[in-house]
Parts: structure tokens; C-alpha cells; sequence
């Protein structure tokens, strides 16, 4: 899935959200669910809203992601276009230019924003040149020839810069021949010559042994084409794919130059710092610390990818507009009509509930908030929620600030710890932030008099954001009194710096809030809602064992025994798991003629009952009776042929069973020892 | 080449086999100028058409075909005209016959086109000469002209080279006999010339129904002839570039034209460039200096030119450097002379320079002395092995890597003393102070170059750090700040914990996994009952075993290395805080990593892995049965720093530690 395609409908991933319970937030506030339109209308406004919210959210990482990427994309687009100009050096043979563009975020966009990049006609040291270009994946270049004719074709055909001539396949040059493309060319630089650039996407997965062929055959006609390859690499820098697996004598033809892109988990982090931890920016959903921690331990932990990044923050949005039956007032308020009236009902509880708990208001005033429409409660709340919001965002960006500002200073005596950004922002979800700050303090009451003025012009600069320099008036009213203490010199500089930073302190410990207090936050807060990393990361084996030790959980048999008669039942079970819980009974080695017979009586038991059942439904039939009677010569050599064909079947069965494991990597064939397997799987906890 | 050209020009075998393995493509290319000159001079009893086909290019038969027929007919594929091949027909894009279909097509397309040209060379030679007008840049045309007039009535000889044979093996087996074969098919006056890497022993079919070539095997060239190929490279660029008095600088790309009008001398002349006609003594004690480095480690002559390319730049940087300055003063003098001459008294003026320097009043540039020559290769040694270091493996581009290494620019940051005599002015004197001139120095290394040795397949080849154009954020370049910022530390901590598992599953013996990592389920601490040093008691009694890490990383399976990467991640990487919160889930000890090491991400990041090389799949993908084998693909030295980071005692938990 590219990462530009999130945003729209058409490609968003399929998820499925298991009812997992009542959570305590929702207890009491679904509508019944008989009202099936206004439900029907209820979560059309929750999409519309999750719509409106998740674009805002992916644009602004995109495009912080984007702005990180930039110098990067116009060195390599300038490198591009001077891939031809005249060099010093004059070595003995023209090589082929090949970019490599290095980035350990995978999946990102840098490839697309170069490709935008060339198209357009801005570098000034070189004279315009018309660049045509080919995307090439793995998946094209199953061979030389597919690969070549791939290239060819997306030149000369689908770019229709010159008209396409008729031409008879059998007389003429092949289309993967690259004779055909230098005619193309040829014709082509009459008017100018154009730079082909051939971007190759996702690197590593092309076959070596195909693109060694390819670049050997453009290396040969480098004079006569003017082609650049774009390699976009996801491996690390050293030690070097390209080294590793290509031969010396392919990297000899190539120029090949290095471009690295920032590293991709600090690209990922200052993403999450710009959209949510940004004064000046004010998402719609908020993530609470749960969501943020499980985020940011999968990007350290298991992928560094762009696409994995944005779609799980995808699925948080999802999960919450989903889920919560008020998040469609996220961002309006939907007047009394167009709002379906069970979210009247809802809003009437919840409120009552707020007010009930917080114990805020008086029995007069609790009556006139009756009276108050929903939409302006609401709409306070929002305002509420927002405010408390930027207060914690601004707490988070003054600790920052002043890291980054300690940061840039030289201290001979004392070493600054090292914040990393995303525990920083944990922290402050959690309303724990002050310790940073602590840790900070001894720092800037060591500043000497040059440093200290820096740090409050800078900090002033910082509040004059333009979401701060009203609602933070007061704390620029206190800096310009320090500076001006300062420039009078009333009182000693040592006073002046510790009484600035025990202000510095208790002004960001007041910062610190708690969103989940707030009436409503959960329409904009995922607060302490658990993140679904099960359903991105399982455990497969896990799941495959628990499905075997317990079938009926899976399935909705309705007849399925509890946990309880477990052990008693055991032919209740599928015969897989009947021979599966005999595995786990047995040693390191099992004989498969004990096995089969312990299935055999597992089976037996089965049938008795199975039998029994028959019996007894026999018993209220009275017809059934009668017919049994009539033919009692015929009942042992029925008998004997009915259990011929019982032994047969179960020995198919064990043979079925035995296979299904075997496949499913249980069993280990022997070769030694005739009629033994052994085990793979030991001490399963159930 | 003096046997090729007689046999090619008088009577030739009807196949050739010529084995080059060390400077293969110098040779093609010697080759295909050799036949080249044949075909355009008189002597020959016939009239030669050659063409040049590569195994590698045409990587199918109808290629093969098209190339060989086209090119031997002088037929150039045009877009206009449907990009149709030869034909015999007047109209080509009507033409129905094709000649590429099957090998039969191909050899009645030889003898069509050899009949073509026997009977109408004069047409020929009319409409070659109308092409060659239409075709700009083509500087052959007039000679092709007179060559075509020459051949009427004469014996038609084709002459095919395939350039890289060996890969027509892989490629298209079943055209090798009828290859060798083609003169006996076509019946007609024709030879074919197979170059090659590879021997003919190791590719003639196995039927035995090839000839036996005629064989011509090329020694690998001697110092002595890279040398004289390398002062001929000079020679060609120094006719090319404005530094040969005779270039006509509106012939120069125009960015190269700015480039040279910018520094002048005294008359306006652009200064010297590096391969100015004077500097071509101190090229030659250069390339030698060069050759001497770099012949133990690669004998193919492109090779070493494009080392000399890089670092000649820079190498000739200080005098040109030191003429540049000359100018300068030069120009200087002149204008306090010409300020002189309106006082009217020159002699009195004029006490800053002594009589000496009114000798060397030329701008020309003059080549150095064989101090400046002794000077300059003593202190430019080092840099040719760091040259040969990153350029034959190509860790950095000859461009990239002369801009890098070369001197300063600026002449005005070399500190230049008053010379005492002429001698000492420019180079010499900016050779004598070593302290500002800011000369790349790289220390003398002994080691071998693990990289560039050659014909030791069995050498682990671990490609070192590449150079990088550019990073996106403030690197400073150095070498060691990348392989700490840009190596395998950017990779995620699962992909880290695997990489150093799979190191331990490719260096430890299967046998001892359950000795380095068994412990019971009460005991937290792991019981090794056996350390390295038992080992080197047994040393003495049996031949002394090759430990595994000079071996090469052994094959594993895949379960193997999950379960080695859970007793990595139960003892280095649950925190407690982890293992707290986990306990109120999991009974068993250690049910969570089991958990964790069967999730959906370890296989994912094992596939990731592999596919960049960190890890090699051994067992192919389509083998469905039994698990899947893979192989190490890092080093020792990346195993460790990933280690390191981890806080995993990698060397305790290796068999045969160092």
C-alpha cells in the first residue's frame, strides 16, 4: 500500500475489532440496538468525522515526514541532473551513473518526492532538461528480458513523447532489444537531449543475477543514451548491499554515489512530535500514553516503516470513532435535528455522570443545566478539552526547548543526561514530566549571565507563537521582568537565575493535566484504551496450540463442554486434538502403533456414546423398535462388516490427524527407528 | 595480436577461441580495433566485414541474430522506419522475409547478405554513403565510403567476435555448437571469434560436437606494457582537453569552457590543467610509482588507469599550485615594471626580485625537477594504497574520491617561502612545508587488502564502508561515524537480536547449543559445563582444527535460530519491569519470550533480513519440506558491535571465542 494512498476510502485495510466487553466508559451508554437507522445514521456521522480526522492527522505527518526528506531530495535531484556533466577526472571508460538513495525508513516517500521533484524546472546551474522517467519494481524484472522490455516499453510507449511508428514485430528489433530504444533515443535527440532516469523501487528485492545484466547493457550504450539509475536501499549503509551482492566487475561499470536519508526511527519520532506535541498544531484525537507507548515500541522494536507507522495510528483513529458512539462531535457539534436522538439520551447520562462524580455544580445549578442544550454543553467541553490540551502540549515543548537550549551550551563540570524525545512525550501524557525538568534545573542556575539573557530571548521568541501570545501573557510579562532585573542589576545575577528557575519549574509542573478528569474526554482522548498490537503482531504458534488444546473456543458449538470436563471428555474433541492431547502425554519418541491405539479407544468411547445417543432417540420412537425386530438373522454379519468398516475408518481418521500435525510441524520423522516420530513441542502451559 | 591480425587478414581458422581471464576487456576492446584496421586496410586477400556481438547483451538468440546481421550488413535501426532490420528488400518496412526466427533463418541471412554485397557492392556503397550523410558524429563515414568502392568483386570474409562467450553457455546452450560450427553451415568465408573469461574447456558442449578452436590465450599484460598504455591514455586526453596547445576551445562542452576561462595567465592563456603537455615526464614516474603499487593486487590495465585517473588530480595539484603562484607574482612584476616605466627609472624601482627570477619570465609551465618528482611520490606513497584500497572495490567513484583527496584548490592556502632559486618556487617549496599544505595523509598500512585478492575464492570477502556523497543530516563523513550512525545500529532491536542469534547458529556447533544455553526451570543463572579453554588441551593429539570462524558461516535451520533467539532474548532483553507485569499472565518461566519469539514479526523481520543480504537463505523457496536453512551474513566485528549495544557477552556464548 503506498504511504499517499492511506487517506482514502477506497484503499483503507479491512479491520476486524473483536467485542471485547463492556469497557467501564461504555457501560450504561450504547443505544438499544432495535433502532436500526438511527444506528445506521450514528455511524455514517462517526466515519464522516474519523474521515475529516484521520486526514487531517496523515497530512500533517506526511508532510513532516516530507520536510525532514527535503535537502535530501534536492541533492539527489541536483546530483541527477549534473549525472552528465564534464568532470575533472578522465577516467578510461564512461561509467553509468547510479544514485542510491539509502533510507532506513522503508516504505517511505522520498522516492515519489524526488520523482516530483525532477519534473519540475528549477535548478539554476543547469539548463532545463527534459527528464523521462520509468518506475521499475521487482515484480517487473522477472528476467533480463522482462525487465528490458519493462524499461522499453514504459519509454516508448506510455510517455508518448514521440509519436509511436508502425511497426511488424517479426522484421523488426525486438522490443527488449535496447538497439530499439538507442533508435528511439536518436530520434528523439534531434530536438534535445533528454535524461532518462530509471528508479528503481525496493532494491534489494530485485534478482541480482537480472539487474547485473541490465546495467551491463545501458553501461554499454552510455554514450549513446543518457540514462541515470535511482536505487532506492533500505539496507544499512555499511556493511553495503551493493557490495554484497554484486560482483566486482558489475559496481566497476557503475558510478554509483551514496545519498543517506535520516535515520528512519528519528524521521518517525519528530513525526509524532509534530503532530501531536505541537503548540501550534491540534490534532483531533489525541493519543493517550497506552496507544503512544505500544507505537513507539513497535517502531523500536520490530519494523521502522512508514506505511506500518501510519496505518497503525490509522487503525487507533478507526478503532476510536468505531468504538466510541460520541466521537462524532469531535469536530462539530451536529445540531438537534440532523443528530440521531439516541446520542441525546447518551449525552443526557453522561453528563448527569460528569456531574455526579465531579460533584461540581449545586442542585440550582445542576436543575439549569437541564435546560442547556447538549450542543453547547458540548461545545464547552470541546473548548475545555482543547485548552487543557495545548496546556499539556506547551509543557511538552518548553521541556524541549530548554533540553535542546542546555543542550547547545558547553558545561566543563557536569554531563547532560540524554532525553530521548518519545520518553519525554510518554511522560508528559502520563503527567510525569516535572522529573525532566528536575533533572534540567541544576543545569540552567549554572548559566552564566550571557548564556541566561540567550535563554530568555529565546524562550521569549518561543512565546510568541501565535497560539500563546494571548493565552500565555502572564509568563511573557515574567520573562521581560527577568530581563529586566537583569539589565538593572538590582539584585545579585545568582538570585536571579535560581528565582527564574524555580519559577521555570513551578510554571511547567502547572502545566501539567490530566486529560481523562475532563467532562467528555473520551470523545478526544484514547486515554487508557489498550492498543490492538495482538492483531498486528501474533503469535501464530500460540494460537495454533491453544487451537488445538481447545477446539471449542474457536467454534460456536453451542454443545461444547467447559474448562471443567476437560479431561474427563476427551472424545468430545476433533480427532486432531484427541491425538494431539496424547502427543502431549507421551515422551520424546512416540511409537505411532501406541498412538494410533490410544486414539482407536478415544474413538471407541466416541462411538459408544454416539451410539448411545442413537439409542436412547431409538427408545422414544416406537416404529424404529418395531424394525429392529423384523430382521435379527442378518445382525452378525452386519455387525462384522459395519466394524470392517470402522476399523477403516479409523485408521483414515489417525492417518488424517497424523498428517495434520505432521504439517503443521509437530512431528519429526526418525529415519532410524522404524514406526517412531518424534516430538518437536515440549512443556505447552495450557 | 600480431598472429590474429595475419590469420584474420590472410587465412583464418574457421574458429577461434581467445582467453583472456585477467584483463578481459582491454583485450575485446584491442581486439575489435585490431580487426577494425584490417578491414580498412589494403593488404587483405578479402573484404572484411566485422561485427562485435556480447553474450551478455544479446541474452537471446533473435538478439544474436539481429546484432550479427545488422551490424556486418553496416544496417542502423531508425525509429522512422519502424526500427526494421536488413533486409533485402529496397523498402525494408515492407519486407516480410526475416532472417531472426530460428538459426536456419539466420544462416540464410548470411549468405543473403553475402550475396548482396557480392553482387551490388556499387549500390551498397551508394546507399551506405547516403546513410552516413544522414547520421552526424559517425567520423567513420568517409572511410567507409572508400572501403565499400574498393570491394567490388573481391572475396567477402565475415569476421564474428562474441564478446563475453561464457554467457552464452547459460543463456543459449544449444547455439554453441552451431556457432563454432557457422563457416561448415553458411559455407562461406567466414570466422568466428569467441572472447572470453572463462576457458574453453569449462564451456565447449559436452556432445563433442564442436571443433576444436583455433586457441589463443593472453598472458596478463606486464608492468612495463601498463605502463606505456597508461602514458598513451595521457597522450589521448592531452590531444582532447584545452591543455594541448593545438585544442580549439570552441570544441569544449560549454560548461568546461566557463570552467577554463575563469583562472588566466598573465596573457589571458587558461593556466595548465593536470594534463598539460609538460607534465607528461612526471606522468610517466607517476603511473610507475602506481604500477608498483597496485600490479600484486590487479593486473587488468583499466584498472589502474582509473586509480590513475583519480589521483593524478591531486597528485599535480602542488605544481600546478606552485605555477599558478609564479603567475601570479609574474603578473605582479609586470605591472610594477609597467608602473616603473612611467617614473622613468626602472632600475631603482625595482629590488624585490633578484636577477634570477627575470630568467623564467615564460608563462609556459615548465616540467618539475627531479627534486619536485622525489618529493611529490614520497608524499603521495601512502595515498596510492588507500586509493587501491577504496577504488578497486569501488567503495568510492573515481570522481567522488578525487574530489576528496585532492589539495587545496586555493593556491593562496599553500604557504610558499621566498624562493631562493627558481628551483624552489611553486612545488617545491609548497612540498617543504607540509604543515599547511593540507595533503591527504593516510598511514602506511601493512595489512593485506582483504578485498583485492585475487583467485582466493575462499577468502570471506566483507566489504568495508562505502563513501557516501551525502547525508541528510550533519555527518562529518568519517568513515567510523558511519558504520556507528548508518550501520546495522539503525536496525530495529528484533532485527539486531537475530543477526547476533544467527551469528552464534553460524559459528557454534549444533551439539553445544543446549551446553551454551540449557539451564533448568528453577536456575536463572545459565550453567555452561564447558569453556573455551578445555579446548586447547585437545590441540595436540590429531591435526589442529580450523576454528569455525576462519571456516565461513555454517547453514542452520530455521528453528534453530529462533529457538538460540529466545535464550538470547529471555536472559538480555525482559526487563523487570516486563518480566513484573508478565508474571500475573504467565505461570512458566519464560512463557512469554516463547510467545514473543513465535510471533508474526520475527518471521517477517527473518524475511526482511534476508532479503538484504544480512542473512543468506541456503534451502530454495519452493522447498517445501523440512524447515528452511539460512547462513550468517554478517561479520565477526558487526556481530560484536551489535552485541555490544545489546549488552549481550557474545564472546561467552561463542564455542570458540577469540
Amino acid at each position: 500500500m503506498g504511504s499517499n494512498n492511506v487517506g482514502t476510502d477506497n484503499t483503507t485495510p479491512v479491520l476486524y475489532i473483536p467485542y471485547e466487553g463492556e469497557t467501564d466508559q461504555d457501560q450504561g451508554c450504547m443505544p438499544p440496538l432495535t433502532q436500526d437507522d438511527e444506528m445506521l445514521e450514528q455511524v455514517r456521522l462517526r466515519l464522516d468525522a474519523y474521515h475529516r480526522a484521520w486526514l487531517k492527522c496523515l497530512q500533517r505527518l506526511q508532510s513532516s515526514i516530507r520536510s525532514q526528506h527535503e535537502t535530501m531530495v534536492r541533492d539527489v535531484v541536483h546530483h541527477v541532473r549534473a549525472a552528465y556533466a564534464e568532470k575533472a577526472v578522465k577516467i578510461p571508460y564512461q561509467e553509468l551513473p547510479v544514485v542510491c538513495i539509502q533510507s532506513s525508513l522503508s516504505g517511505s516517500s522520498i522516492l515519489e518526492d524526488i520523482s516530483s521533484s525532477l519534473d519540475e524546472d528549477e535548478d539554476e546551474h543547469f539548463p532545463a532538461v527534459q527528464v523521462l522517467k520509468v518506475h521499475l519494481y521487482a515484480s517487473d524484472c522477472p528476467n533480463v528480458m522482462g525487465g528490458m522490455k519493462s524499461i522499453i516499453a514504459n519509454l516508448t510507449e506510455r510517455l508518448n513523447v514521440l509519436e509511436p511508428v508502425k511497426r511488424k514485430p517479426s522484421t523488426s528489433s525486438a522490443n527488449y532489444d535496447v538497439e530499439m530504444l538507442v533508435a528511439w533515443y536518436t530520434a528523439l535527440s534531434k530536438a534535445s537531449h533528454p535524461l532518462i532516469v530509471v528508479i528503481m523501487h525496493d532494491f534489494e528485492q530485485f534478482d541480482p543475477r537480472v539487474v547485473q545484466d541490465i546495467f551491463y547493457i545501458f553501461s554499454q550504450n552510455v554514450s549513446r543514451l543518457r540514462c541515470v539509475f535511482l536505487v532506492s536501499l533500505s539496507s544499512p549503509v555499511s556493511p553495503s548491499f551493493l557490495h554484497l551482492a554484486y560482483p566486482k566487475s558489475t559496481l566497476a561499470l557503475l558510478c554509483m554515489d551514496t545519498f543517506v536519508a535520516p535515520p528512519g526511527y528519528t524521521v518517525l519520532e519528530s513525526a509524532l512530535q509534530n503532530t501531536f506535541f505541537n503548540v501550534e498544531f491540534d490534532p483531533d484525537l489525541s493519543l493517550g500514553p497506552k496507544t503512544f507507548e505500544q507505537i513507539v515500541h513497535f517502531i523500536k522494536r520490530n519494523s521502522i516503516s512508514q506505511d506500518t507507522f501510519l496505518t497503525t495510528i490509522q487503525l487507533v483513529h478507526l478503532r476510536h470513532f468505531l468504538l466510541n458512539p460520541l466521537s462524532l462531535v469531535v469536530q462539530e457539534t451536529p445540531s438537534a435535528i440532523s443528530s440521531p436522538s439516541s446520542l441525546h439520551d447518551i449525552m443526557t447520562r453522561r453528563l448527569k455522570t460528569t456531574d455526579q462524580v465531579n460533584g461540581r455544580k449545586s442542585p440550582t445549578k445542576r436543575h439549569a443545566q437541564k435546560d442547556i442544550p447538549h450542543v453547547t454543553a458540548i461545545n464547552q467541553a470541546r473548548t475545555n478539552f482543547k485548552t487543557h490540551f495545548r496546556k499539556m502540549r506547551l509543557q511538552y515543548g518548553l521541556v524541549q526547548f530548554i533540553y535542546g537550549f542546555v543542550k547547545s551550551q558547553e558545561f566543563e563540570d557536569r554531563k547532560l543526561p540524554q532525553f530521548h524525545l518519545t520518553d519525554v512525550m510518554l511522560e508528559t501524557l502520563r503527567g510525569k514530566v516535572h522529573k525532566y525538568i528536575q533533572r534540567l534545573a541544576p543545569f540552567i542556575r549554572n548559566l552564566d549571565e550571557c548564556q541566561f539573557v540567550s535563554l530568555l530571548a529565546q524562550l521569549d521568541d518561543y512565546f510568541e507563537q501565535p497560539s500563546l501570545v494571548k493565552s500565555e501573557k502572564k509568563a511573557r510579562e515574567e520573562i521581560a521582568n527577568f530581563l529586566s532585573l537583569l539589565v538593572d542589576k538590582a539584585k545579585a545575577f545568582e538570585h536571579i537565575v535560581s528565582v527564574f528557575s524555580d519559577w521555570l519549574e513551578d510554571y511547567i509542573a502547572d502545566l501539567t493535566t490530566r486529560l481523562d478528569d475532563l467532562p467528555l474526554w473520551d470523545v478526544w482522548y484514547t486515554g487508557d484504551a489498550p492498543f490492538p498490537s495482538e492483531f498486528l503482531n501474533p503469535s501464530s504458534r500460540a494460537s495454533v496450540l491453544s487451537g488445538l488444546l481447545r477446539p471449542h473456543d474457536y467454534g460456536l458449538d453451542m454443545e461444547a463442554p467447559s474448562a471443567n470436563e476437560k479431561e474427563a471428555e476427551i472424545w468430545r474433541l476433533p480427532d486432531i486434538s484427541i491425538l494431539f492431547t496424547r502427543y502431549m502425554e507421551s515422551g520424546k519418541m512416540i511409537n505411532v502403533y501406541d498412538w494410533f491405539e490410544s486414539f482407536q479407544v478415544a474413538l471407541e468411547a466416541q462411538r459408544e456414546h454416539v451410539k448411545e445417543q442413537e439409542s436412547a432417540k431409538r427408545n422414544h420412537s416406537p416404529n424404529k423398535r418395531g424394525a429392529k425386530r423384523k430382521a435379527p438373522s442378518n445382525d452378525s454379519k452386519i455387525a462384522e462388516v459395519k466394524e470392517e468398516k470402522w476399523k477403516v475408518e479409523v485408521q483414515a481418521r489417525f492417518m488424517c490427524a497424523l498428517h495434520g500435525l505432521d504439517y503443521l510441524g509437530f512431528i519429526k520423522h526418525t529415519g532410524r527407528k522404524a514406526d517412531h516420530v518424534l516430538r518437536t513441542v515440549f512443556d505447552v502451559g495450557d | 595480436m600480431d598472429e590474429l591480425a595475419t590469420l584474420v587478414a590472410i587465412a583464418p581458422p574457421p574458429f577461434i577461441f581467445i582467453h583472456d581471464p585477467n584483463s578481459f576487456q582491454t583485450s575485446a576492446n584491442a581486439v575489435i580495433n585490431l580487426l577494425d584496421s584490417i578491414a580498412c586496410s589494403n593488404d587483405n586477400t578479402a573484404h572484411l566485414r566485422t561485427v562485435a556481438a556480447n553474450g551478455i547483451s544479446c541474452f537471446t538468440p533473435r538478439l544474436l541474430y539481429d546484432r550479427i546481421i545488422n551490424s556486418l550488413a553496416n544496417w542502423t535501426v531508425k525509429w522512422e522506419e519502424g526500427c526494421s532490420n536488413w533486409s533485402l528488400s529496397s523498402d525494408p518496412a515492407s519486407s516480410t522475409r526475416r532472417w531472426n526466427d530460428s538459426f536456419d533463418g539466420f544462416v540464410h541471412g548470411l549468405r543473403a547478405l553475402h550475396h548482396s554485397i557480392r553482387t551490388s557492392p556499387a549500390q551498397q556503397a551508394r546507399k551506405k554513403g547516403d546513410d552516413k550523410n544522414k547520421r552526424k558524429g559517425k567520423g567513420k563515414g568517409k572511410q567507409k565510403e572508400t572501403e565499400e568502392d574498393r570491394a567490388v568483386n573481391q572475396q567477402v570474409r565475415f569476421v564474428i567476435v562474441v564478446e563475453h562467450a561464457g554467457h552464452l553457455r547459460e543463456t543459449m546452450p544449444d547455439l554453441l555448437v552451431p556457432l563454432t560450427r557457422l563457416a561448415e553451415l553458411t559455407q562461406l568465408d567466414l570466422v568466428v571469434i569467441f572472447l572470453s573469461q572463462v576457458r574453453w574447456e569449462d564451456m565447449k558442449p559436452s556432445s563433442g560436437a564442436s571443433p576444436d578452436p583455433y586457441f589463443i590465450d593472453i598472458p596478463s599484460p606486464k608492468k612495463e606494457e601498463i605502463v606505456s598504455q597508461l602514458e598513451e591514455h595521457f597522450g589521448s586526453i592531452m590531444r582532447t582537453t584545452s591543455d594541448f596547445p593545438h585544442a580549439d576551445p570552441s570544441t569544449l562542452p560549454k560548461a568546461n569552457r566557463k570552467k577554463n576561462a575563469a583562472p588566466t595567465g598573465v596573457s589571458g592563456q587558461p593556466l595548465p590543467g593536470p594534463y598539460h603537455p609538460s607534465l607528461r615526464q612526471l606522468y610517466s614516474h607517476f603511473t610507475s610509482i602506481l604500477c608498483d603499487v597496485c600490479y600484486p593486487f590487479t593486473h587488468d590495465p583499466r584498472e589502474i588507469q582509473y586509480i590513475a585517473a583519480a589521483r593524478w588530480p591531486g597528485f599535480v595539484q602542488p605544481v600546478l599550485a606552485g605555477h599558478a603562484q609564479r603567475i601570479e607574482r609574474l603578473r605582479t612584476r609586470l605591472a610594477k615594471r609597467a608602473g616603473a616605466d612611467h617614473e622613468t627609472n626602472y632600475m631603482d624601482v625595482d629590488e624585490d626580485y633578484d636577477e634570477d627570477e627575470d630568467e623564467d619570465e615564460s608563462e609556459e609551465l615548465r616540467p618539475p625537477t627531479e627534486d619536485t618528482r622525489l618529493r611529490l611520490s614520497r608524499l603521495f606513497k601512502p595515498t596510492l594504497t588507500s586509493a587501491l584500497e577504496e577504488l578497486y572495490p569501488r567503495l568510492a567513484n573515481a570522481a567522488a574520491w578525487a574530489q576528496l583527496n585532492s589539495a587545496p584548490p586555493d593556491p593562496d592556502s599553500i604557504t610558499l617561502s621566498r624562493p631562493t632559486s627558481p628551483l624552489k618556487m611553486g612545488a617545491a617549496a609548497a612540498l617543504s612545508d607540509t604543515n599547511t599544505v593540507q595533503m591527504p595523509v593516510t598511514p602506511r598500512t601493512n595489512r593485506v587488502l582483504r578485498s583485492s585478492v585475487q583467485n582466493t575464492p575462499h577468502t570471506p570477502y566483507t566489504p568495508r564502508t562505502p563513501r557516501v556523497t551525502s547525508y541528510a543530516h550533519n555527518y562529518s563523513g568519517d568513515t567510523k561515524d558511519v558504520t556507528t550512525t548508518m550501520g546495522l545500529s539503525i536496525l530495529p532491536r528484533l532485527s539486531k537480536f537475530i543477526l547476533i542469534a544467527a551469528f552464534i547458529a553460524s559459528t557454534n556447533p549444533s551439539k553445544s547449543d543446549i551446553r551454551m544455553f540449557g539451564r533448568g526451570l528453577d536456575e536463572k543463572k545459565r550453567k555452561r559445563r564447558r569453556t573455551a579453554s578445555t579446548i586447547g588441551s585437545k590441540t595436540g593429539s590429531g591435526p589442529s582444527k580450523v576454528p569455525q570462524r576462519l571456516l565461513g558461516p555454517t547453514p542452520f535451520p530455521l528453528d534453530r535460530l529462533i529457538a538460540i533467539l529466545g535464550a538470547l532474548l529471555e536472559e538480555n532483553d525482559i526487563s523487570e519491569e516486563i518480566r513484573l507485569s508478565t508474571d500475573e499472565l504467565f505461570n512458566v518461566p519464560g512463557e512469554y519470550t516463547d510467545m514473543e519469539i513465535s510471533r508474526v514479526g520475527v518471521y517477517t523481520t527473518i524475511g526482511e533480513l534476508s532479503s538484504i543480504w544480512l542473512l543468506h537463505r541456503t534451502s530454495p523457496p519452493e522447498r517445501l519440506e523440512g524447515p528452511p536453512m539460512f547462513k550468517c551474513g554478517i561479520s565477526y566485528d558487526d556481530a560484536l558491535g551489535l552485541a555490544k549495544e545489546l549488552d549481550v557477552p557474545l564472546n561467552d556464548l561463542l564455542w570458540d571465542p577469540l
